[in-house]
């Protein structure tokens, strides 16, 4: 396999139906290959499109025109235009994704929410709570918030379940946006260490990294994203 | 724990759905297909033919055109051409339907436990202690009171007989379950309960949905995929998450940026 994932030719305008008809071109032609063992840091003013380019990676954002193709299960797939279902597929088990903010569900417990990814795959809370609960002690989330839903947490503690949950499953590529923003210099090494442990498992990582030192210990190679001339046609 | 193979077949396969009332169309054209475990949410304003094409695919509206594919513990069925009594049969072991309205799914002056128990019983369950202890396990499910059980269902609340609904549906461990606009008429903090009562007992039971609704709060929570109807067509379909995020279609992106955050 000489690449995770190869993204050709990508072209990605927003339409803003609703405002004049506004239109806001993100991506023209850009391409990069991800590759096995890789971690690529996105760099680029802020507004370029670092974190549209991750959620275009995750299906997240709908590929305008142009492949991104993604090593799944043993097929070669383009998550451009792939059917929900098959997105769903690889979401669960090839592409992992640390989003800024944690999407918090009433009532469900912080030990839950990062058991989910592993409990959706099959198995059973039992077998995957000891990983949870590593995690979760390791991010220092005190063990009388995990049996609490995540809605009353602080924006650092909600970002270390984020972190928990992205990491409690281990996938071959993880998108990372801005994993340590938000975060004190101690949990922020934390979340370091627990990302170069994916890696060293062999999971190839596109993530954004405002962070210089954080950048500089994750990353092996930079892509730098450049703005789309709004002017040309 | 092992990657399933995801190429197993749709568990229902909806195509070219149209249902016209005379000359007016109730819905045109609709095509999906829905997998074991996962939920569909159907969005769009009143009168853009969400619940008539719920109606169509769930067996109690015959669409004028289209085909409804529904894979049975049986065998694969045509709902709309199978014989009734198969259709039947389907609709009440292997389906179920939660009503807007709690009264069109409940029997208001049977008590909560016959409520539950009726199913179990027309499913061939005889024991009425079982029935019972059945009726009582699903009303701690749905967080409903079990001393509560002897009680008519019109002595409940709003939230109550819509947690009752569910439980009466459920209880037979349906595949596949239909939800008409289910928290539309409830207090938001009702809501809220409601809505996370159902994602804990979709996944619990590895249940399959179609949920129609115009809250996209209910559809970023509950449903795994989104159909945008306007005017009985499609407009937009995708994963939720996509539709939500990066609308495409003008009406869409008018939905999405009109929802009010607290």
């Amino acid at each position: 396999m000489k690449w995770m994932i190869d993204v050709d030719r990508l072209n990605k305008n927003f339409f803003l139906h609703t405002q004049g008809e506004a239109k806001i071109p993100v991506f023209r032609d850009f391409h990069m290959k991800l590759k096995p063992g890789e971690s690529i840091a996105l760099v680029g003013p802020s507004g370029v499109g670092k974190s549209t380019l991750l959620r275009l990676l995750y299906g997240n954002y709908k590929t305008g025109s142009g492949k991104i193709l993604v090593h799944h299960n043993g097929d070669v797939l383009n998550m451009a235009g792939a059917d929900p279902h098959m997105i769903l597929h690889i979401r669960k088990w090839t592409i992992g994704y640390v989003s800024q903010f944690l999407r918090v569900i009433p009532r469900v417990p912080a030990i839950q929410v990062v058991m989910e990814p592993l409990t959706v795959r099959g198995a059973s809370e039992k077998e995957v709570r000891p990983r949870a609960e590593e995690l979760l002690s390791r991010l220092r989330i005190p063990e009388r918030l995990w049996s609490l839903s995540p809605t009353t947490f602080s924006g650092g503690e909600q970002q270390r379940i984020n972190i928990a949950r992205g990491f409690s499953a281990t996938y071959p590529v993880m998108l990372l946006d801005e994993p340590t923003a938000s975060l004190d210099p101690v949990n922020s090494g934390t979340v370091v260490e627990i990302i170069k442990e994916a890696i060293g498992m062999g999971t190839s990582i596109i993530g954004i990294f405002h962070d210089e030192d954080v950048r500089n210990r994750l990353a092996s190679r930079c892509v730098e994203i450049q703005p789309v001339n709004n002017h040309t046609k | 724990m092992c990657m399933k193979n995801s190429d197993d077949i749709p568990l229902l396969k909806v195509e070219s759905i149209s249902k016209y009332y005379g000359r007016r169309i109730g819905c045109l054209g609709i095509e999906f297909e829905l997998w074991p475990g996962e939920a569909l949410g159907i969005v769009g304003e009143s009168g853009s033919g969400k619940t008539t094409l719920l109606n169509c695919i769930s067996g109690q509206l015959e669409p004028s055109e289209g085909a409804v594919w529904y894979s049975s513990n049986g065998g694969v069925i045509d709902m709309c051409n199978a014989p009734e009594p198969q259709r039947r049969l389907v609709m009440r072991t292997e389906m179920g339907t939660v009503y807007q309205n709690p009264r069109d799914g409940l029997r208001m002056h049977v008590s909560a436990g016959g409520n539950i128990g009726e199913r179990l019983m027309a499913n061939g369950l005889r024991h009425y202690g079982q029935v019972r202890r059945r009726a009582l396990n699903w009303l701690e499910k749905v967080e409903i009171d079990q001393e509560r059980i002897d009680d008519t269902p019109d002595t409940f609340s709003g939230g109550m007989q819509q947690r009752l609904q569910i439980a009466r549906n459920l209880v037979t461990r349906p595949r596949l379950i239909f939800m008409d606009e289910p928290t539309s008429g409830l207090d938001v903090s009702v809501q809220a309960r409601l809505l996370d009562l159902l994602r804990g007992l979709v996944t619990e039971l590895d249940l399959s949905m179609v949920i129609v609704t115009h809250d996209l709060a209910v559809t970023r929570l509950l449903a795994h995929r989104l159909i945008v109807m306007r005017g009985g067509k499609a407009v937009e379909s995708g994963l939720t998450d996509q539709v939500l995020d990066d609308p495409q279609h003008p009406y869409t992106q008018l939905l999405v940026s009109s929802i009010l955050q607290p």
